[in-house]
């Protein structure tokens, strides 16, 4: 009897490695694809002099102005220095909106004395639900800056707040705590604009800006940072912005354009109902909603990405902050993609629903647990050893393939297209670290991608937080 | 038993992984050679700098300015760019010259290559140094199916600069129209005798070119073709009406008050909001007595661009104070509010 239950279990383990076998050597070949398809994109954009781009967008009656909003909790320290920032941007029409979400330290006071905000009367057109407002600010130096008092509702709740305050036709939420290049908006505007609006969202790429030099909110010089963590994260954001979303974006199969810099339509969010306020991923589920309200209209609009990096953002140096951060991007996305279920595999929703829901739920939700699996039967192996063993080592293999061998795509495309790292010993480093990730990274992060899921599906919805150091003061090490 | 199976992918990833570094290294080297050019355009940037400085304010000819080497083209081609974005008038003249005479031969090589992006560069120094020498070139571009509408814009924009004759018709045989921002882009580099002759063939054009030069008629406030823009608001298309409107708002004038009256009534807001923008604008007799019920439109766009309207008018806030405190609408006493404490704050005083 014991050898009948133990022979199955062992032909249940042979079924299940196989299982995992199957599905990695799925993700390598759909990695490959994205990489092949990032190649040619940036291939054909390589090398095109940036400033005589844009230089024709700079007149005002060329562009879109957009209104910019910052939700804020609790900033009083990084604030002043990304709202100086902000205002310094290189576009010819736009206003920023402060939203204080009910802080408890000093933000509105700090607001208020550095820019000098005088309480207005402002008819506020209520498109979109919120908390109640308790009063609009202008500044008196810069009648473009406004600020939002608002009571505590969550990020969700204070851009569509923000939504409702702005008095122009594109909007562009951003974090508090990210820095922008000059010329952002005139890139991630482009596209609009070319497009005679048929873009109805774009966004750009996050890079991170530990270990650059930033003064007076202005990346100044690039550089790395020295923190093992952080580099895994910037080859980590090099291979999801530079292979995932150029790949993506050309079939216009884009799901995410990420919380921290994205331009959207105000009328096409606000037709699809603002930002949703129960959720911990917010900006995703925008975008799906989005791509729904595009099909269910039949209209032939677009979201793209523009690869060029624009939003310089902090990122966790500290293992634990990492962890939340992660931990918090999965809940994220599962709740997107639980919220729109119907969506998958649903032919009304063409390749959306076909090729790009598919893709997030079957690689980047499932990736983990699957992975997770993996580490779990390459122990087990070695207790059971003979072709366990044997099949652990080609699950050891692929996960090679799926974490190092990308990840230096990733650096590579990056050389070879955008080569924003000045020096050289900076590339080699990305390069070299890159190989370790399968055994180190790699499963930290399956591990806390796990523990999300498992709380999304357990229904836990708190935020996880962050320690800021302010970085428009100078992250510079 | 899946030792094959193994010894495969260990060679597979093998090979991945020798290709990838293959490519990294040659990046790496590519980056070193790279920035010692660098390192030698910059260079030789400094040691012509003073001849061209000379060539461009004192015309005075030098040998530096003969380049033999790519290094040198580069150079020149430079500290050409970082003039042409400061000077105007005749030291312009003085690039397109000089950039004519030394670059025509290489950029003609350039554009005839396979090589999209080199091709695009070329066509943006074209653009930047204002070359007139290749516009037989650029034009037999435009007609070649295999150009991409990229490079098309960019060609257009040269040809506009240099008040190309063949505009109207080129326009006319582009079988994919462009946007019609980027048409504005070509309508702003023509001076006045090209406009005038473009808009002769108006009914000719693709749709967006018409909508480009209905917009340009009012961004730069041609008060010459008001009698146009009137004509173009009895057309069917909804966006040439709102268009026409808009860019009539932008000239500030209007001959017949009667055709706001006609768009304050419309079903559509946009319309009506036109309406309320273009009184504000145009200051047009008996605008205030539509204004008012505009203030009490459904939409909120309106009514807010309506209360903004009548403090262009002299005694716009007093009338604006009448409605806050009268008016049956509460909607439009809100407005009114705002607008009044506004138009306090921008000075306005009665």
């Amino acid at each position: 009897m014991v050898t009948v239950i133990s022979q199955l279990w062992l032909e249940l383990l042979w079924v299940f490695g196989w299982f995992i076998l199957f599905y990695m050597s799925g993700v390598v070949l759909f990695y490959g694809l994205l990489f092949v398809l990032a190649a040619f994109q940036l291939k054909r954009e390589e090398k095109i002099d940036s400033f005589e781009r844009y230089e024709d967008y700079m007149d005002a009656s060329y562009t879109k102005p957009v209104s910019i909003i910052v939700p804020a909790y609790n900033e009083e320290l990084g604030i002043k220095g990304s709202v100086r920032s902000l205002l310094s941007i290189n576009y010819p029409e736009f206003e920023v909106i402060i939203v204080n979400d009910g802080s408890k330290d000093q933000t509105v006071a700090t607001v208020i004395e550095h820019f000098q905000m005088k309480r207005v009367k402002k008819a506020i057109q209520t498109r979109l639900e919120t908390n109640t407002i308790k009063g609009v600010y202008q500044s008196v130096i810069y009648p473009n800056l406004w600020l939002v008092d608002k009571m505590n509702g969550g990020k969700a709740d204070a851009l569509n707040a923000g939504l409702n305050v702005s008095n122009y036709p594109y909007f562009c939420s951003l974090d508090g705590d990210s820095v922008l290049e000059r010329d952002a908006f005139l890139k991630v505007m482009k596209p609009i604009i070319d497009s005679d609006e048929t873009v109805i969202a774009s966004g750009g790429s996050i890079r991170i800006a530990n270990g650059c030099d930033i003064h007076e909110g202005q990346v100044e010089s690039i550089g790395l940072s020295k923190n093992p963590i952080v580099i895994m994260q910037v080859i980590e954001y090099l291979r999801a912005f530079l292979m995932g979303r150029i790949g993506l974006s050309r079939y216009n199969w884009l799901l995410i354009i990420s919380g921290a810099f994205g331009v959207f339509s105000k009328r096409w969010v606000i037709e699809a109902g603002g930002y949703k306020r129960d959720t911990v991923g917010e900006d995703m589920e925008l975008v799906v909603r989005l791509q729904k309200l595009i099909k269910d209209k039949k209209e032939n609009k677009k979201i793209v990405y523009v690869p060029d990096p624009v939003c310089w953002t902090e990122a966790p140096e500290e293992l634990k902050y990492l962890h939340r951060q992660r931990n918090r991007w999965h809940r994220g996305l599962f709740d997107s993609l639980w919220i729109h279920k119907k969506m998958l595999f649903n032919p009304k929703y063409g390749s959306i629903g076909m090729v790009s829901l598919p893709y997030f739920w079957l690689i980047e939700l499932a990736g983990p647990v699957v992975e997770l699996c993996g580490y779990l039967f390459v122990i087990l192996s070695f207790f059971l050893g003979g072709i366990y063993i044997e099949m652990a080592l080609l699950f050891f293999l692929l996960s090679v393939m799926i974490g190092s061998l990308s990840s230096m795509g990733a650096v590579i495309l990056e050389e070879w297209s955008l080569r924003k790292y000045p020096k050289i010993s900076d590339i080699v480093k990305l390069f070299g670290y890159s190989l370790t990730e399968t055994l180190w990274y790699r499963p930290l992060t399956v591990v806390w991608r796990c523990q999300g899921l498992v709380q999304a599906i357990r229904g836990k919805k708190s935020w996880g937080e962050m320690k800021r150091k302010g970085i428009s003061g100078g992250i510079s090490q | 038993m899946l030792s094959q199976e193994i010894v495969l992918l260990v060679w597979i990833a093998l090979v991945l992984l020798s290709a990838l570094t293959g490519m990294f290294l040659y990046l790496v080297i590519k980056k070193a050679l790279e920035m010692s050019q660098e390192k030698k355009i910059k260079h030789y940037m400094e040691q012509i700098h003073q001849a061209v400085y000379a060539y461009l304010y004192q015309e005075q000819n030098s040998r530096h300015l003969l380049p033999d080497s790519s290094i040198k083209y580069f150079a020149i081609e430079r500290l050409l760019t970082e003039y042409s974005s400061v000077i105007e008038g005749e030291g312009k003249a003085r690039i397109s010259q000089l950039a004519d005479e030394l670059f025509h031969d290489r950029y003609k090589t350039f554009l005839q290559q396979k090589k999209w992006s080199s091709r695009m560069n070329v066509l943006y120094k074209i653009d930047g140094f204002r070359m007139k020498s290749l516009s037989e070139v650029l034009r037999e571009m435009l007609m070649d199916e295999k150009t991409s509408k990229e490079e098309k814009l960019i060609i257009f924009r040269c040809l506009s600069t240099n008040q190309d004759e063949a505009l109207s018709e080129l326009f006319q045989s582009e079988p994919v129209p462009l946007s019609v921002l980027e048409y504005r882009s070509i309508l702003n580099r023509m001076d006045e005798k090209t406009f005038i002759k473009i808009t002769d063939d108006y009914s000719l054009y693709p749709y967006p070119l018409k909508l480009a030069i209905i917009d340009m008629i009012g961004i730069q406030k041609k008060l010459d073709y008001v009698q146009f823009l009137e004509d173009q608001l009895s057309d069917e298309n909804f966006e040439i009406r709102i268009r026409s409107m808009k860019a009539i708002g932008e000239v500030g004038y209007l001959s017949d008050s009667e055709v706001v009256k006609r768009f304050a009534r419309s079903d559509q807001w946009e319309e009506r909001l036109m309406a309320a923008k273009v009184i504000g604008k145009t200051r047009v007799v008996n605008g205030l007595d539509v204004l008012d019920t505009l203030i009490k439109d459904s939409s909120w766009m309106v009514r807010a661009q309506a209360a903004r309207a009548f403090l262009s008018y002299s005694d716009g806030l007093e009338r604006l104070y009448d409605i806050r405190f009268t008016s049956d609408d509460p909607f439009a006493r809100d407005m009114a509010s705002e607008w009044i404490e506004r138009g306090i704050e921008d000075g306005y005083s009665y």
